[in-house]
């Protein structure tokens, strides 16, 4: 993340409701516009995220509980997808072996942009507890896709994988969504 | 527990070879000689009743103890293979149960490990398909007669059979590529993970 | 022109919201109706067992957790450890085998209580969901105030169990199970009398008796099909010789017995848990054992009753302080190929309705 600008810092997130507001009313006198569409944007992507339902393994059952009542992941804004065509956000659950590799691969690459991934639990960050004697496991998702975001925990507690959520849309505020492609082909 | 069974069974089938008695198998001398195994001294102890079948009379032992008196084993839990590899063989390893009787019995076959073949069970438990086709996955022991040997856990293109004593890990190469494409991307762009 | 008609090949997953986990369903299809299903598995093979060989005994208790069938830890270090306590001749002490027993059937719950929830998104019943894992967090908290994981506990040891229980725990595990009694009635209204849940299930996917023991059938599914089989009874393991409970067994064969078989189940688990609570011994709750414990050479088969059904583990010792060999016979792998003959003839609506009610875990599959 060394080349990002400058970015206005971010808040906590009651506060960065108010402020796009506060946006929002700003906008017809504002000389500032393309800064802060950007931050609208950013804003607006940020509070609903449509992760894939993408389980592989024991995390997939802690993804589900923080889906389910008590920990409650639409009270964020987001809301699973079964399909990754509608889906921006991809948590990988769980271990990845060589031979579910290439379809993780595919499957990202179906994701329309822009696109994020989670890497959920050891494993899928780094292999884990499968690192060592293994002949079937990735080691570690980045291998494949890249990752935004690394959870750690075997498995993550459904706390976790929201402070992880949480962590990403900190990361969507403050990116520099429509000079992105500039600065990919520059 | 069931080791009269498998005397029974030796009654009519003289070429099987019975596991020696947990109690026995203390003794040195007693029963049929077990080929050394490791290097301890101590004599391998087999807790579950059962005998060593010649691959050849496989099928006919295994048509008896499903649908004679008294074995009815109708249920075959699990079919597997262990590596001897200083012996240089494969056993092969049959777990029956029968639903009716309630009893157990372990069948092995020793097969070599230059030419690994025993006949497939598939014709008398049904359910043994799957199983059949994970031994010779992991352990490459080929299953005449089987109706459909594939490989069923790792994919077709897979090098050597993982659950080997002998086997060594190698990457696909197709892996290698992507991994290095993925970081060449990361590098050459110098703009981190979302370029 | 005369009407042409071919079959059709339809692949489902392996990633589908409805396959419960990285499974991938090859379908044939005649127009609806379903020719042949093929499972294609060993999407999530991980090797567990070529790295038990280079593991300790204790090492391998973490790793059967999360190696093994994910939703039912417990189930799984229970099946390890008794091959491994039967093999070394290891002696569990009285207080330990009655909490194995207690953390067993609640673990049993936990699953089952999974297994309802996905099965009612597979079959578009959305609040089963939110009502099974509002129970089973209960269930979670219990399991974390005294093992101190959710998922995987590494609770059983060789000889034993880790800890004691807190105090105050079978107060709250006693509060638990009066009132568990009350939501399974509300699981029951919101899907036995439901005439769309009804229509998708009774009838649907049978597996005969016959077939199901030569196919290998084990656990709910074949208790469904009229076997009345339950390792509880037949092998009894821990304290499950000491207490009274009923096997469910249903002769249809179909979904919705494999349902029923399951929701009797829970409350025959309650059953056990409340006896287990009153009869709880006081003592050891473990015995002395060297953390890098040998066992003599030799090999045995134990056999556990999962939630899934008949877990086997078949461990052959080299006398070294690692397994020589450990062949999980996971029951999962078995029902999975069943699923084959279930699916024979039906509509191709009714592949998810048939492959839920089987309850695979795709872990325990492939291991």
């Amino acid at each position: 993340m060394s080349t990002q600008p400058p970015q206005p810092p971010v808040p906590s997130r009651l506060a960065s409701i108010a402020a796009a507001i506060d946006i929002l009313d700003q906008l017809p006198g504002g000389n500032l516009i393309l800064t802060k569409v950007e931050y609208l944007l950013n804003w607006g992507r940020a509070a609903s995220l449509w992760p894939l339902t993408f389980g592989l393994a024991c995390c997939a059952i802690e993804m589900m509980a923080a889906f389910a009542g008590r920990f409650d992941l639409d009270r964020i804004g987001v809301i699973p997808r079964a399909t990754p065509r509608q889906a921006d956000l991809m948590i990988v659950a769980g271990r990845c072996t060589i031979k579910m590799a290439p379809i993780v691969r595919r499957l990202w690459e179906q994701m329309p942009e822009p696109k994020y991934v989670i890497s959920m639990g050891s494993c899928a960050t780094c292999g884990g507890p499968f690192y060592y004697d293994n002949y079937s496991i990735l080691k570690g998702i980045d291998q494949v896709v890249p990752v935004d975001v690394y959870v750690p925990g075997c498995p993550p507690r459904p706390e976790a994988l929201i402070e992880g959520i949480l962590k990403l849309q900190e990361k969507i505020k403050v990116e520099p969504f429509l000079r992105r492609t500039v600065a990919a082909q520059a | 527990m069931s080791w009269g069974l498998v005397e029974e069974l030796q009654r009519r089938f003289p070429e099987i070879e019975p596991f020696p008695r947990p109690e026995e198998s203390h003794a040195e001398g007693h029963g049929p000689a077990a080929p050394a195994r490791g290097h301890g001294e101590t004599k391998f102890t087999h807790h579950v009743p059962g005998a060593w079948v010649p691959a050849a009379s496989l099928l006919e032992v295994c048509r008896v103890v499903r649908d004679e008196a008294p074995f009815h084993l109708d249920y075959c839990s699990f079919v597997s293979a262990v590596d001897w590899m200083a012996d240089g063989t494969f056993e092969v390893v049959y777990h029956l149960y029968s639903m009716t009787e309630r009893h157990q019995m372990l069948l092995k076959v020793r097969v070599p490990r230059q030419s690994p073949r025993t006949p497939s069970v598939t014709g008398i438990w049904g359910g043994t398909n799957w199983h059949e086709r994970e031994t010779y996955d992991l352990f490459g022991i080929v299953f005449e007669g089987h109706p459909d040997l594939r490989r069923i856990m790792m994919t077709e293109d897979w090098h050597g059979h993982p659950l080997r004593k002998d086997y060594v890990y190698e990457e696909p190469r197709w892996l290698v590529d992507l991994a290095t494409q993925r970081q060449r991307e990361i590098e050459g762009l110098g703009l981190g993970e979302r370029a | 022109m005369p009407l042409r008609t071919e079959q059709l090949m339809l692949n489902m997953g392996p990633q589908h919201p409805s396959t419960h986990g990285v499974l991938r369903l090859v379908v044939t299809l005649d127009g609806e109706n379903i020719v042949e299903v093929q499972p294609d598995i060993g999407y999530l093979h991980s090797s567990v067992e070529k790295m038990m060989e280079y593991r300790t005994y204790l090492m391998n208790v973490a790793l059967v957790d999360r190696g093994m069938d994910y939703i039912a830890a417990l189930a799984n270090e229970e099946g390890y450890l008794l091959a491994v306590e039967r093999l070394g001749g290891i002696d569990v002490p009285a207080r330990a085998r009655w909490l194995r027993t207690i953390m067993l059937e609640f673990q049993r719950l936990s699953s089952h209580l999974v297994w309802l929830g996905t099965w009612g998104i597979d079959l578009g019943a959305t609040t089963v969901f939110l009502y099974c894992f509002r129970e089973r967090e209960v269930i979670l908290d219990l399991f974390e105030q005294v093992t101190g994981g959710r998922l995987h506990h590494v609770y059983f040891r060789p000889g034993g169990v880790y800890e004691d229980l807190p105090p105050g725990w079978t107060d709250r595990a006693l509060a638990f199970c009066d009132e568990f009694p009350g939501h399974l009635q509300e699981y029951h209204d919101l899907l036995t009398g439901n005439p769309i849940f009804l229509a998708r299930t009774q009838g649907v996917g049978v597996l005969p008796k016959d077939a199901a023991i030569t196919m290998g059938a084990c656990g709910p599914v074949a208790r469904a099909s009229g076997i009345n089989f339950d390792v509880r009874k037949a092998f009894p393991y821990e304290a499950y010789g000491e207490v009274e409970f009923d096997i469910p067994t249903f002769e249809q064969g179909d979904c919705f017995a494999r349902y029923l078989v399951r929701m009797e189940e829970m409350r025959q688990s309650l059953r056990i848990i409340r006896q287990a609570i009153e009869k709880l011994p006081p003592g050891e709750i473990r015995s002395k054992v060297q953390v890098t414990v040998k066992l003599p050479k030799g090999e045995v088969y134990a056999r556990t009753e999962s939630p899934r059904g008949d877990l086997g583990v078949y461990l052959v010792s080299s006398g070294d302080d690692m397994p020589y060999r450990v062949k999980i016979r996971a029951p999962s792998f078995s029902n999975l190929y069943a699923l084959t003959e279930m699916m024979r003839g039906w509509k191709v609506a009714d592949v998810i309705a048939i492959l839920g009610s089987v309850d695979i875990v795709l872990s325990d599959v492939d291991r």
